[in-house]
């Protein structure tokens, strides 16, 4: 059965709009995800604090980021149209 | 200010379709202005490259249907293919008739072509089409750093551009260097860091500039309210080894100006006899309409609201906000930092010490040319309270949105208009300059600061260069003043004290092609 995201989500939609929720959330964490109805895999998340971020993305079920930033990239490579790769240096090597 | 030259942002030249293009900020529904949010709601239809899906499903339950650019995207596909894709599928239902929005995240025109491009291809086709300012990933940074780009000047570049377009380096101003995650890579990949050795060659060309032990910080937006930024500050030698993703930015102080160093986390003297909490809000440009939901929270919610205003509507509208909103001195009121009693300082830390929540909203962007919000920020740590500054719309942002300027394609520079007169940041003519202020009073005469900007400037271009000079929109009801006029004319023009001056570049700066086999790129 498909993950209900929408506590998760209005919970996120909350705090970054309402201050008072930020707080309340500062001050207890736990009764303000209670509040909101969020589940123990979405509270687990939430714990994650600064690992959260791609964690939640994967809740969720997109993989979009990096195509966003692709977007990015693409500014430098519209003025250069002209250049290509040579594939000579490890120009594409990932970590 | 007259309204000739180019001002076609706000025409609506038809009764045929039209084109609305917003950005949604880097927090989720926090950073969507009024303006943004009641164009999204009023489209017919409306276009989503949203970064994350909270914002994304927040954009579903606005009303019109939505329909994702995100699946133009795809792994090898041609660049220009997928920015056609993206403007061809935005601009059918505004030739249809429709009222259509794009939404993008941070600000729709800082490093996104294809929403400068559909504007422009909307108008030539003559659609009314429109570009609202949005939070940028810089006013992000700018706020979590707590650096002024305005106190010593600023440049940006997308870092594949700064490496392969060698420019003049003023290292005794702040540069921002973007997607240093991805330098040199042409294809889309799904890891998070795309070229360790474009990094490498980065740390190579700086260190031309800069000595290896120099302290540089990557840093990334955070994109959840329960994620907090990334902060990581290495000294430039260590650079290429450390953890940067694609949506890392990379921040370098200017030299020798360790005053100018980010915003380390608070050293509780104990002094205070309660920990308040300090939240210093920019109103941005152009009104309440402008004002991100967030910092309204805080306006609304702090137990004391302190307003650093110039315009008597934004306070007396606080007011209505807040009941306790209470004006403090405008900015160029106070005395400089380090001054000993404060008309805006003093009365804010005696009220964080009853332990209260102060919010301190200031007209734009708290972090840009504000030095009395830093020594704020600085006494109220110095005395325990915590402190925090949020982004906001900015003088720069609003001139990228209303002349249809991408920093991602050329660079930029920022200056103030009183420190670029007085202490002469070196310019570098191939990239495009934004001056803040340019209408501010002259310190030493009384008169406006155009006189001394236009002598400054005089010496670096050519009397026919055409600038511009943007005056925001006080509301929703008012349009952008924007006037192109030559250089020589500057002296006599008219500006509002708050007036920004853009000068675009003159040419465009050399390729260098060792830089570009050092990445691994060639001419075609």
């Amino acid at each position: 059965m498909a993950t209900d995201t929408t506590p998760l989500r209005d919970f996120l939609t909350a705090m970054s709009e309402d201050a008072a929720v930020a707080q309340s959330f500062q001050q207890d964490p736990e009764g303000t995800m209670a509040r909101y109805s969020l589940d123990d895999e979405a509270r687990k998340l939430v714990r994650n604090g600064a690992e959260a971020a791609l964690a939640i993305r994967e809740y969720f079920n997109r993989e979009r980021q990096t195509a966003a930033f692709f977007l990015f990239i693409l500014i430098f490579f519209r003025r250069s149209g002209d250049v290509t790769t040579t594939g000579e240096t490890s120009g594409q090597e990932s970590a | 200010m007259s309204r000739r030259g180019h001002d076609p942002g706000h025409r609506r030249v038809s009764t045929r379709g039209s084109l609305d293009v917003v950005g949604t900020g880097f927090r989720l529904a926090g950073h969507v202005t009024p303006e943004t949010r009641s164009r999204i709601r009023a489209a017919e239809r409306v276009f989503d490259l949203c970064a994350d899906p909270v914002t994304s499903a927040w954009l579903q339950e606005q009303g019109p249907p939505v329909e994702s650019l995100h699946d133009a995207y795809a792994p090898g596909r041609h660049r220009l293919d997928t920015y056609e894709e993206m403007v061809e599928r935005m601009l059918a239902p505004v030739r249809e008739g429709r009222r259509v929005c794009a939404a993008f995240y941070g600000h729709p025109g800082v490093f996104v072509h294809p929403a400068h491009a559909a504007v422009r291809r909307a108008r030539a086709e003559g659609h009314a089409a429109c570009m609202l300012p949005g939070i940028s990933a810089e006013d992000c940074l700018f706020a979590d750093l707590e650096v002024d780009p305005t106190r010593h000047g600023c440049a940006n570049f997308e870092a594949t551009d700064f490496i392969v377009r060698p420019r003049s380096v003023d290292v005794r101003s702040a540069l921002v260097l973007w997607q240093v995650g991805g330098i040199g890579v042409l294809t889309y990949q799904r890891a998070s860091l795309w070229s360790r050795q474009g990094l490498r060659v980065l740390v190579e060309v700086l260190s031309r500039h800069y000595p290896a032990d120099h302290r540089v910080v990557l840093y990334e937006a955070s994109p959840f309210p329960i994620v907090p930024p990334t902060i990581l500050r290495v000294r430039l030698d260590a650079l290429a080894g450390s953890a940067v993703t694609l949506g890392t930015t990379l921040y370098v102080p200017p030299l020798g100006d360790d005053r100018e160093a980010p915003a380390e986390p608070p050293a509780p003297d104990g002094r205070s006899t309660a920990a308040g909490t300090l939240v210093v809000a920019g109103i941005g440009h152009g009104g309440a309409d402008r004002v991100t939901p967030y910092a309204l929270s805080w306006m609304r919610h702090a137990d004391r609201l302190f307003v650093h205003s110039e315009d008597a509507d934004t306070v007396h509208w606080l007011r209505t906000v807040n009941a306790s909103a209470t004006p403090v001195p405008a900015p160029g009121d106070d005395p400089s930092p380090g001054a000993g009693s404060s008309p805006i300082v003093d009365p804010v830390l005696a009220t964080l010490g009853t332990g209260r929540t102060v919010c301190v909203a200031v007209d734009g962007h708290p972090a840009v040319g504000m030095p009395v919000v830093r020594e704020l920020v600085r006494r109220a740590r110095a005395a325990g309270h915590r402190a925090q500054l949020l982004p906001a719309i900015s003088a720069a942002d609003c001139l990228y949105a209303e002349l249809g300027v991408d920093p991602g394609a050329s660079g930029c520079q920022l200056v103030a208009a009183g420190q670029f007169a007085a202490d002469g940041h070196r310019v570098d003519t191939a990239t495009p300059l934004i001056v803040l202020r340019a209408g501010a009073p002259d310190p030493s005469t009384g008169g406006s600061m155009t006189g001394p900007l236009s002598r400054r400037l005089s010496a670096l271009y050519p009397p026919a260069h055409r600038v511009a000079l943007v005056e925001g929109a006080d509301g929703p009801a008012d349009a952008p003043r924007v006037e192109w006029i030559p250089l020589a004319d500057l002296p006599a023009a008219r500006a509002a004290p708050g007036a920004t001056l853009y000068l675009p570049a003159m040419g465009e700066a050399a390729m260098d092609e060792d830089a570009l086999r050092q990445l691994g790129l060639a001419l075609g």
